[in-house]
């Protein structure tokens, strides 16, 4: 579904993430993990056409799509989250949901200024799908909330219901579980496994969890200091010397 | 669909009601308050437009006074050097020609041309860096004007014919209310507002903001553009000095103090920013109360409006209506 090849990315001298190759198919779950500062978030930037790479390529579904602006990246299908939430914070949880549906909207500007009555069966088809995102993630019974008096966990399941009315293919959560205790981010993993089932989505994670990470995910890439150095299934990357290193570093001899 | 239709034949409605009011009832007023409430209806065109741009999009404009002037002069020329068909300048009464509104349009089209020209480039600059470019914008074209021989340069443009009246001016406060309003409740309106919440999120939520933007831009302009057009045939004429920095900042008050991204509190605020400085005018009239030297000071008024603002924005610092609608904060206990 999605293929990063040698994917870079400089700030001045620093570079933060460093040929990057990966392949995400169609249905998996992927995680990408790494120590503080590996350049995972930069790799999601990157990937979700917030920032531009400074080399290499990326190809979804058959078509390169790096050089894109973000919001055509979310229109072609990829749709992501952050690590510390950004809601619109003044609008209502149901303005939230109907603002990610805005570009399926189906009309013009210009018909917006009328109000005619294909403007309202438009509306009235975004208020239901949105809706319907609400219902599913259980948020339709505070619709009607400013977004930032829900709870801290209710916020970031508005994120991910956010993302997901953009109708994506491929989900981009970044550290969906920060700052969750262990039973939030236990329902949390259940419901990323309901979303993945129920919409067929693609889902590329970041997170610092490990019991999340190797409980959810099905691959995993490694990121430190910007360079990938293991990838595969979680036994593999508990096993793995390199990833030991990384995280709790070498065990000096003698 | 017959409840849209309803809707529009009830603001047609509302805009004859306007007519018959200014035909048989307007001219009674004594010239001082007709110029008051047409000058507010006016104000209240122009900040609408700002408020699209500064109040929904979150874009921090200080040049409206440039596309006000655009509109004022481009109007101005489209009514009086024009070659209309002669029919059309009598059309259907000498008072109320055809051209007017025409003019008025095409006035507020340059206007918005020239917020596409201003606002394509400057948009990539974000908050101070933006109002700054704007502010520049602004003295370009008063400069401009100063120097355009054509309509009277630094003189001005003289001898307009005083096609404003209360029928026109209200009737387009009536129309830009609802279109806005519309616009505001709408997709397109949604995603205008998601630039000023936040620009990042916006752009991942498949949001084009870079086009919202401009075209939040474009429409405020095109608001001033009409506002300057009623503004030249109320005053007769337009002088580049009308057009300067303090317009500018008049209506960005307005806005402000109304409540950025709320349509009924710049309405209000319009209203009450026009009025007051003529209404704190008994205060510069002789002491009537013994021992306060004070009264009778002509400069008294201009210490009190700036009194009236500075308690306002300590006691409702987010204006008037912040940004809910008058009818949102009607009946919720305390805010």
């Amino acid at each position: 579904m999605m293929q990063v090849k040698h994917l870079t990315r400089r700030f001045g001298g620093l570079v933060a993430v460093n040929g990057v190759d990966l392949e995400v198919e169609e249905g998996s779950l992927v995680g990408l993990i790494g120590p503080n500062g590996a350049g995972k978030t930069t790799c999601f930037n990157m990937l979700s056409g917030v920032i531009a790479p400074s080399e290499g390529a990326i190809t979804f579904q058959g078509k390169r799509v790096d050089g894109k602006k973000a919001y055509q990246f979310t229109q072609l299908g990829i749709a992501r989250t952050f690590q510390n939430i950004r809601l619109f914070k003044s609008l209502s949880v149901l303005d939230n949901v109907k603002i990610a549906c805005h570009f399926n909207c189906g009309y013009s500007m210009f018909r917006s200024f009328f109000h005619g009555p294909v403007f309202q069966r438009k509306e009235d088809e975004i208020t239901e799908h949105a809706m319907e995102m609400l219902k599913i993630f259980k948020l339709d019974h505070d619709a009607h909330e400013i977004s930032t008096n829900l709870a801290y966990g209710e916020q970031r399941r508005l994120e991910i219901a956010r993302a997901m009315a953009t109708r994506p293919k491929m989900l981009l959560l970044d550290e969906p579980a920060a700052g969750m205790n262990p039973t939030e981010s236990a329902e949390l993993m259940d419901l990323i496994r309901f979303v993945r089932e129920k919409f067929a989505t693609t889902v590329v994670l970041i997170e610092h969890d490990m019991k999340f990470v190797m409980g959810l995910c099905q691959q995993i890439l490694v990121l430190d200091y910007g360079t990938p150095i293991a990838y595969g299934n979680p036994a593999e990357i508990q096993a793995n010397p390199k990833v030991i290193e990384a995280y709790l570093g070498k065990d000096e001899e003698g | 669909m017959g409840d849209y239709l309803k809707k529009w034949a009830m603001l047609v409605g509302a805009c004859l009601l306007l007519f018959v009011f200014d035909r048989y009832a307007f001219w009674a007023l004594n010239g001082f308050w007709q110029n008051l409430i047409l000058l507010a209806g006016i104000n209240m065109v122009a900040a609408l437009g700002l408020n699209l741009t500064n109040g929904y999009c979150g874009q921090f404009s200080l040049g409206h006074a440039g596309f006000m002037a655009i509109g004022g002069y481009a109007t101005a020329f489209f009514t009086m050097m024009f070659a209309w068909p002669d029919w059309m300048l009598t059309f259907p009464h000498p008072e109320f020609p055809i051209v007017f509104p025409i003019s008025l349009i095409l006035g507020g089209v340059l206007a918005a041309a020239a917020g596409l020209l201003v606002g394509i480039p400057s948009l990539r600059l974000k908050g101070d860096y933006l109002a700054i470019a704007t502010l520049g914008f602004g003295e370009i074209v008063r400069v401009f004007l100063v120097n355009f021989e054509y309509m009277g340069a630094a003189r001005g443009q003289t001898n307009i014919p005083q096609y404003s009246n209360f029928f026109w001016v209200y009737s387009i406060v009536l129309i830009s209310t609802v279109v806005i309003l519309n616009l505001i409740r709408s997709s397109p309106g949604r995603a205008i507002i998601s630039v000023r919440e936040d620009e990042l999120a916006a752009e991942v939520m498949g949001v084009w903001t870079v086009y919202y933007k401009v075209a939040a831009f474009l429409l405020g302009a095109f608001f001033a553009g009409v506002a300057g057009g009623l503004l030249g045939h109320l005053l007769t004429i337009l002088t580049p000095e009308k057009f300067n920095f303090v317009l500018s900042i008049e209506i960005v008050v307005i806005v402000v103090v109304g409540g950025m991204g709320s349509t009924s509190g710049v309405l209000l605020a319009a209203v009450l920013l026009t009025a007051l400085p003529e209404l704190l005018r008994f205060t510069s009239g002789a002491a009537s109360i013994p021992g306060l030297s004070l009264l009778g000071e002509p400069s008294m008024r201009m210490i009190l409006y700036s009194l009236t603002m500075i308690f306002l924005m300590i006691f409702r610092p987010k204006g008037l209506c912040g940004n809910k609608e008058m009818w949102e904060l009607w009946g919720r206990k305390g805010s």
